[in-house]
């Protein structure tokens, strides 16, 4: 507390002041008393000097020890400096002695000459001065004696007497001394005051008027700077009014903000923001899963910098600047991943800002995996010529024989006939692999309902096999059926018998002479199997995994003179998967297969045995 | 008299071609299959063959290099009808300079058509093309 010791250093200033101005005016007096105290004993030794001189010898020195004049002297005597007053000889030899107690006579040489024998004379014994005045004793004119009267000099020490006097003086003096403080204090307390709080003031406690009473110019000082602490503590309220309603303020901006930044970030593309020098200014999280970069790397930077892609930097480099290369939005693809195996699709869209479309106001890139979608469109681009494929052959016969029609073979009937029985053959082909087609379409786009139908299960199998068993093959083939009778299946009729056509006509395609096609069904406590069993030329293992595929055909000669299109099998699997069942196939070259739908008891083929 | 071999597994298609060309001033044989056919091939030169790709375990460059081998004096002409889309045989073609190849469906006229083109071209004769 700075103001504490200013304090403490007046108050000691004060004091010292104080002291000082009492030493020097009690030396004063001390000194003006010693003086005159000198003066007086100057006054009063000459003249008890010259009085006891002028007495007879015989008064001064009586016979009898009563005292004589001397003693009367001394015991009368009130000056507390006096000392002796004795008469000596003319050899020095004392002749009457009346001394104050406590007092040494010193010894002194008389003065000879009679010009002297009457004076004074300071001589010192003991350390006490004393100051002497002597004078003759004459008898008859003559010297007989001499008389000396000794006064103590008097120090600037009063004597005791006057010691209580001047404390007396003194005590009040002192006592004055801290009460002239207290005053001082009392008048500087709301100077104090003010400091302290402002001292509080800056610790950051509240700011209050000075609660100190207060007179004169201190008090017109302490009413302005209560007045001046009002006018501080209303503009701060002011201020932070202001400041709480700017707060509130960046709150909503900021919950506005995060909450379309969550937006963004659940978007499935990689999304970056450019502002219009092409610098980053807000990439989302799924920049990392795509381009492999962490986007709080990214922001702040150009792309030149972080971006492993050089088509996309050349791309993002046309909407940099005031006047860009580009302002509609441009779209580049490329490839990611160790082997190119991922395709990536960027689209960089153009901001405009509100000024007008003059104003580019920064980019806007989506990413976007497109593997799967190249892959789908590519996969469609496919069957497309696959199924262009199908059709070219049998086109080429159909066309080839109206050719014929025409011309000069179309003259002879058997060759018209033959050519009608290969025409309609070919368009017979050609329907059924549309019809598959279609089925097969309609299935995959989920279009297609599956019915359920409650159908007894021995005989609908029987139908189907007698039904479906057309087409060409080998010779004396036997079909047989082996089902357990009284079962009851809930199944899509007319699907089951499409699939299950498809795989008669593939064992009856594919088998030999003398063969054999069986169409069998079996319970299980869970499932219940539908299935064709043949004994045929068999399926390789290569092919056993593809045969499923849509238009897959194996390379086997055999098989490739058969011809087909290799769809029945993809068909018949989805026809199954609708069932909710499995396309089993068992197989071995050269011993035949079998293949086997599994049908759950519990889902799409629920099945309840026994009744019915 | 040019020679020309007709390879097709379908017999109706394998005639129909037969009586075009020789109607068009040809000598034709026909083969069922790719092993038949190169075993004509090695009996007697042709100036032409006629057949598809579907050759057991033969695909195009194959079939080519061994009909090749087992041509009688000059390789023949060799025309290939197929399903197969152009651009899978632009792969190797190139290396073959007698092969020529079109796509299903073709008929008849332009088939003796292009035989007529390449055989006559060959002797800077034109051909009647029928």
């Amino acid at each position: 507390m700075s103001s504490g010791r200013s304090q403490e250093r007046s108050g000691l200033v004060l004091i010292a002041c104080t002291l000082i101005a009492i030493a020097v005016t009690s030396g004063l007096v001390l000194k003006t008393q010693r003086d005159e105290r000198r003066e007086r004993n100057r006054a009063q030794g000459a003249a008890l000097a010259r009085l006891l001189s002028s007495l007879p010898y015989e008064q001064l020195v009586p016979s009898d020890s009563a005292g004589g004049t001397l003693r009367v002297v001394r015991t009368s005597q009130t000056n507390p400096d006096f000392a002796y007053a004795v008469v000596v000889g003319l050899h020095g030899e004392p002749l009457m002695r009346e001394v104050a107690p406590g007092v040494v006579v010193p010894p002194a040489p008389l003065p000879a000459e009679p010009s002297a024998w009457v004076g004074e004379r300071e001589i010192g014994a003991d350390g006490r001065p004393l100051r002497e005045f002597f004078a003759p004793v004459l008898q008859g004119g003559e010297r007989v004696a001499h008389l000396r009267v000794g006064f103590l000099e008097p120090g600037l020490l009063p004597p005791a007497a006057n010691a209580s006097l001047l404390g007396a003086l003194a005590l009040p003096i002192f006592l004055l001394v801290p009460v002239a403080y207290g005053m001082l204090r009392r008048e500087v307390r709301p100077v104090a005051a003010a400091v302290r709080q402002l001292d509080s003031l800056l610790a950051g406690g509240s700011l209050q008027p000075v609660q100190v009473a207060a007179q004169g110019e201190l008090g017109d000082f302490v009413r302005s700077f209560n007045r001046f602490v009002e006018l501080v503590e209303h503009r701060m309220q002011e201020a932070e009014g202001e400041a709480s309603g700017v707060r509130a303020s960046v709150q909503v901006l900021s919950y506005q903000k995060s909450r379309i930044e969550s937006v963004i970030e659940t978007l499935p593309d990689a999304t970056l923001v450019l502002d219009e020098t092409g610098t980053v200014t807000y990439a989302n999280s799924r920049l990392d899963a795509l381009l492999g970069v962490d986007p709080a790397e990214v922001v702040g930077r150009k792309p030149a910098e972080w971006c492993p892609v050089p088509e996309l930097v050349s791309l993002l480099a046309n909407y940099e600047g005031p006047s860009p290369r580009l302002r509609r939005s441009d779209v580049v693809e490329f490839s990611l991943g160790a082997d190119g195996g991922r395709r990536l699709a960027a689209t960089a869209y153009p901001l405009t800002a509100q000024a007008g479309p003059a104003a580019a106001a920064g980019t806007v890139v989506l990413l976007r995996d497109v593997t799967a979608t190249n892959l789908a469109r590519q996969a469609q681009g496919d069957f497309v010529s696959h199924v262009a494929h199908e059709l070219k052959g049998p086109l080429h016969v159909i066309g080839m024989y109206s050719e014929a029609l025409t011309g000069r073979e179309g003259d002879s009937e058997q060759f018209r006939i033959e050519a009608c029985n290969a025409l309609r053959d070919e368009v017979e082909r050609v329907s059924g692999l549309i019809g598959t087609l279609l089925t097969i379409a309609k299935i995959e786009s989920g279009s297609v309902v599956v019915g359920r139908q409650r159908v007894r299960l021995h005989d609908f199998l029987s139908d189907v096999l007698e039904t479906g068993a057309r087409g060409s093959g080998p010779r004396d083939l036997r079909l047989r059926l082996e089902a357990p009778q009284g079962t009851t299946v809930q199944i899509d009729k007319e699907l089951m018998r499409v699939a299950l056509n498809n795989l008669i006509r593939n064992a009856i395609k594919y088998n030999r002479d003398g063969g054999e096609v069986v169409l069998f069904a079996e319970e299980t406590p869970e499932q219940l199997v539908i299935g064709v069993r043949d004994t045929g030329l068999g399926i390789g293992e290569k092919d056993r995994e593809r045969v499923f595929e849509k238009f897959y055909r194996s390379e086997d000669p055999e098989i490739q003179r058969r011809g087909g299109h290799g769809l029945g099998l993809a068909l018949v699997r989805e026809i199954a998967a609708l069932h909710g069942a499995e396309v089993e196939l068992a197989s071995a070259p050269g011993e035949g297969s079998v293949f086997s739908i599994r049908l759950p008891r519990s889902e799409a083929g629920t099945l309840e045995g026994g009744e019915q | 008299m040019k020679w020309v071999l007709v390879v097709d597994d379908e017999p109706f298609a394998t005639r129909l071609l037969k009586s075009r060309l020789e109607e068009a001033g040809y000598r034709v044989e026909v083969a069922a299959d790719g092993a038949e056919a190169l075993e004509r091939l090695s009996r007697r030169h042709f100036d032409a063959l006629v057949t598809d790709l579907m050759m057991p375990r033969m695909g195009g460059r194959e079939l080519c290099e061994e009909v090749r081998k087992h041509s009688v004096n000059d390789e023949p002409f060799i025309l290939v009808v197929t399903s197969r889309p152009e651009s899978e045989l632009r792969e190797w073609t190139g290396e073959f300079p007698n092969l020529s190849f079109m796509e299903k469906p073709v008929s008849l006229r332009r088939l003796v058509a292009a035989i007529d083109q390449h055989l006559h071209a060959a002797d800077g004769v034109e051909g009647d093309g029928a």
